[in-house]
């Protein structure tokens, strides 16, 4: 009897194994059928050369409308004409800084009213706080620089942006 | 009595004569059939990238041509200013008879994550989007710059490693 057992339990073992081994088989035949493709991607931002402003598209251009040399100083009062189109996004609230020259005299010179400035290293920064200004519209501005030299204007941002100067 | 014995055993050696004529009686009628089958596997699974190309580009200019092999495509790109966008289009093809799907897309969130986070990529794939024999589908890899960046990044360079995972379709 217990070698008919013996029997018995050998062949459900052996047929455990093989149904083990099938379903192995199986499985590892049906995940083979896969496939991974990859895409590698590289990006790399490129600033502008001196690597301090990043560029833009806007654009803008300047008119030196008249200018006169003031009395008992050294100073010259040039009138400019500041034009600026926006070519990047709508802006809510736009602000303009350029380079001015080393002999720029802050005190005495002026900006139209409504509008705010600040001097600081060189820059001069004119903002309008809620100066909405959209993308593809012209920004004018007249100002009065006083200058113990050339004027000159460089590095013009629009809020942040680098704009190209055109001549 | 002898003579019933002697019938015995004659009877018994016929009985005999009769099985031993049965058996090869039997086996000499006996016909081996044999099947013979070959299975051969015809079936291809084949998923493979067939082409890269420039697409649409604002603001980023293409720094080395793309290139693709069977299983990876490249790209390589400078962007300008922020804003800036770059777009590649990818052909998958099946070239083989099993049809397949995108079962998922890996990679984008990860690379993503990494900086300059300004830097962002993005595929129009979607998952269980099906691949079936002998056809092909282009997808569009865009890599952008955010438009409302005002500083530039001190790293400069990201790059994203985008997986398609293909699998047969039941």
């Amino acid at each position: 009897m217990s070698k008919l057992k013996l029997k018995k339990t050998n062949l459900t073992m052996i047929s455990l194994i093989i149904i083990f081994i099938l379903f192995l088989t199986i499985s590892i035949g049906y995940s083979c059928l896969q496939q991974k493709l990859n895409i590698y991607g590289k990006s790399t931002i490129i600033a502008d050369e001196s690597g301090k402003y990043i560029n833009g598209n806007s654009t803008y251009s300047y008119k030196i409308i008249n200018s006169q040399k003031q009395e008992e100083s050294n100073y010259i009062i040039y009138d400019v004409k500041l034009t600026i189109v926006n070519m990047d996004n709508d802006i809510g609230s736009w602000e303009i800084s350029f380079d001015v020259p080393k002999g720029y005299n802050d005190f005495i010179s002026n900006i139209k009213e409504g509008f705010s400035k600040k001097y600081e290293n060189g820059r001069l920064t004119i903002y309008s706080e809620n100066g909405y200004l959209s993308k593809g519209n012209t920004l004018e501005l007249e100002i009065q620089f006083a200058i113990d030299g050339e004027f000159s204007i460089n590095n013009l941002t629009l809020n942040g942006k680098l704009a190209s100067e055109i001549i | 009595m002898s003579t019933k014995k002697n019938n015995k055993t004659l009877i018994l050696v016929i009985l005999l004569l009769v099985i031993v004529g049965m058996a090869v009686g039997y086996a000499a009628l006996s016909q081996v059939i044999q099947i013979n089958g070959t299975a051969n596997i015809t079936a291809q699974w084949k998923i493979m990238f067939t082409n890269i190309e420039e697409g649409k580009m604002n603001g980023a200019e293409t720094n080395t041509e793309p290139s693709y092999t069977a299983t990876t495509a490249n790209f390589d790109v400078n962007l300008l200013y922020p804003g800036a966008s770059a777009q590649y289009l990818v052909t998958v093809e099946n070239k083989g008879s099993i049809d397949a799907e995108l079962i998922n897309i890996d990679g984008i969130e990860a690379a993503n994550a990494e900086t300059p986070t300004d830097i962002t990529y993005s595929i129009n794939a979607k998952e269980n989007d099906p691949l079936p024999s002998g056809s092909k589908k282009d997808y569009i890899v865009t890599v952008q710059w955010d438009a409302d960046a005002t500083e530039i990044p001190e790293s400069k360079t990201k790059t994203a490693t985008i997986t398609l995972n293909y699998q047969q379709t039941d």
